[in-house]
């Protein structure tokens, strides 16, 4: 059930903190532009490049705080993290669980990119597989945590996690304070939560992939999703989750724009091919989507007022060998 | 012809007024992972998300900006070029409000060709040979009433370019050396004419395809390329040229390191 905010439950401390716990680790991700881009489609886009980012997506920024803040607040009494994750989160985590000096086991649906398994091992993390539905990633994730006694560090419903993603926003409005409104990718809600506190006064819209309804939710104050938690048919396996997290559901309701855009996979492919051959930058599908929206004839009907629209791209980490639209190449 | 143009880092000072506020200050990039497996501290300086794709906007636009601030500026430019000069010139003509025409080797990536006409420029196809591409040029020059650029062998372009290791130093003052890939040697002449004023001590090695042979010509200190002047065999059209250009080749032969990295790219 939703409910209104009382206060914001990520606030601008918690954010500003956060990026005081995070930035010397982290890069501070430069802004794209493309004149290109911005005759086509009649605004003026600002591209935050967090494919560029550590670990090669915003991840890292929150699995940092978060991580970091268990650390100084809980001390030796930590023997490890865990989490469950399709990929971007559990490299995050197991790079800044190396960072802090412990020990990172992740648990992995078995159908996730081999690129993505290997750098998460890559980082000196355990990995675990489970079955691809988000009901064998919680079951599997909870069985670690009792044995091992790891603490679990959620890829989106965690404040803390909330907070570091939120510094995206600070560093965004710095580079370019005049942004009328942000496009985020949505899975779980962390980043579009953490991004929507962090900026109050901005217009952050949500970007979603099709079947993800939460343009529904959202205009009838609802969560409502079926259960058990399901996938939504999408290549851009970063935002396959369906529903948004218990703690980022309130927030976006209360925070974000009603309106959501709906990406297709030929859309998502649309959206990557401009990146790549336009603008040379390698990213992954969930920020095609964005890009999509960006391209929307939806976007194009909006308020001719958003004049400079930001443009997260979330992460660049495709599988070479698996471009949606080359040939596969045989290793 | 002896010694070389005296080409300063003045020249490369004023390229930067004239280019600054439309050409992109790129990021530098880090990767701890690559400095972990190769012992080094190393920045890329990111042109391929300069204007155009590539850094060669940047010697085109000056080029093109000193044309068109000069006593009696062309109707137009011309020029020959596998694809990034001469996507680079269209852009920077359209730029400055001139018509530009571009002569294209038949065997041209497709893209590269969409791209210049992107931009506004006339595209005139001739034969895969250094020679070819020459002569058509001067004929469209000569037809046209346009004003030949070419792709390194010209002060404009080699400052054009030197912008580039003037930004770099500025990013990164603590560069001990930089490694250009190189074809005619615009961008190495350019960065090194930079170097030498900025930061003496730098070394400025070439990174040149198989069968350039740069080193050999550089210790012997003597031009030794075969004539008529051939394309090499690999992957990277934009580094075929087998001869450095002519302006450039005594800027290289006094600035630039001897030791040359060569990489086989076929």
């Amino acid at each position: 059930m939703a409910s209104t905010l009382n206060g914001f439950p990520v606030t601008l401390d918690d954010v500003t903190s956060a990026r005081d716990r995070i930035l010397r680790h982290l890069h501070y991700t430069p802004v794209l532009t493309s004149s290109t881009f911005d005759s086509k489609y009649g605004r003026k886009f600002y591209f935050k490049a967090e494919n560029f980012q550590k670990t090669g997506s915003f991840k890292s920024r929150g699995a940092l705080n978060a991580v970091t803040k268990l650390v100084e607040e809980k001390q030796e009494r930590v023997v490890g993290v865990t989490t469950h994750s399709s990929g971007n989160h559990g490299q995050a985590l197991a790079w800044a669980a190396q960072h802090c000096g412990l020990p990172c086991n992740v648990i992995v649906p078995r159908n996730t990119p081999t690129v993505k398994i290997d750098a998460i091992k890559g980082y000196g993390a355990d990995v675990t597989l489970c079955e691809p539905n988000p009901t064998s990633r919680a079951e599997t994730c909870a069985a670690i945590c009792s044995e091992k006694n790891y603490v679990y560090i959620p890829s989106a419903d965690h404040y803390d996690v909330m907070a570091g993603q939120g510094t995206i926003a600070l560093e965004f409005l710095e580079q370019v304070p005049m942004l009328d409104a942000i496009l985020v990718a949505a899975s779980a809600g962390g980043m579009v939560s953490g991004i929507a506190c962090a900026a109050k006064q901005l217009k952050p819209e949500i970007k979603k992939p099709f079947g993800k309804d939460l343009e529904r939710c959202l205009r009838e104050g609802k969560r409502l999703w079926p259960e058990p938690p399901q996938y939504v048919d999408t290549i851009a396996e970063g935002i396959r989750i369906q529903q948004l997290g218990k703690l980022a559901f309130p927030i976006v309701l209360s925070l974000a724009e009603k309106e959501v855009f709906t990406t297709t996979n030929a859309q998502i492919v649309e959206g990557m091919r401009f990146a790549f051959e336009r603008m040379k930058v390698v990213i992954e599908g969930a920020s095609g989507a964005v890009i999509a929206a960006a391209m929307s004839k939806r976007l194009r009907r909006m308020d001719g007022r958003l004049r400079h629209v930001g443009v997260i791209l979330c992460g660049g980490n495709v599988d070479i060998d698996h471009i949606p639209w080359l040939p596969t190449r045989e290793a | 012809m002896s010694g070389r143009l005296t080409i300063t880092v003045n020249d490369i000072l004023k390229a930067k007024n004239r280019i600054h506020s439309c050409v992109h200050t790129t990021p530098v990039f880090t990767s701890s992972t690559f400095d972990e497996s190769y012992g080094r501290k190393f920045y890329f300086k990111a042109e391929n998300l300069q204007k155009t794709g590539s850094f060669k906007a940047r010697g085109a636009l000056n080029a093109v900006t000193v044309l068109k601030e000069g006593e009696s500026p062309p109707k137009g430019v011309v020029t020959h070029s596998s694809g990034n000069h001469g996507q680079a010139l269209a852009w920077a003509a359209r730029m400055r409000g001139l018509q530009c025409a571009v002569v294209a080797p038949n065997n041209s990536p497709n893209v590269k060709l969409d791209a210049i006409r992107g931009y506004g420029a006339d595209i005139v196809i001739c034969d895969p040979t250094p020679t070819s591409r020459q002569e058509t040029c001067h004929r469209i020059g000569r037809e046209r009433g346009f004003h030949f650029v070419p792709p390194y062998d010209h002060p404009d372009v080699i400052a054009g370019q030197g912008t580039l290791g003037a930004e770099f130093l500025e990013q990164i003052p603590e560069l001990d050396a930089i490694l250009v890939p190189t074809s005619g040697g615009g961008m190495v002449s350019g960065i090194a004419i930079a170097a030498q004023a900025l930061k003496p001590d730098l070394k400025v090695f070439i990174v040149e395809p198989n069968g350039k042979d740069v080193e050999k010509c550089l210790r012997a200190g003597e031009r030794l390329w075969p004539n008529p002047p051939r394309f090499l065999e690999t992957i990277a059209d934009g580094i075929r040229l087998q001869q450095l250009g002519h302006v450039t080749w005594p800027i290289i032969r006094e600035l630039v390191q001897k030791d040359v990295f060569s990489v086989v790219l076929s």
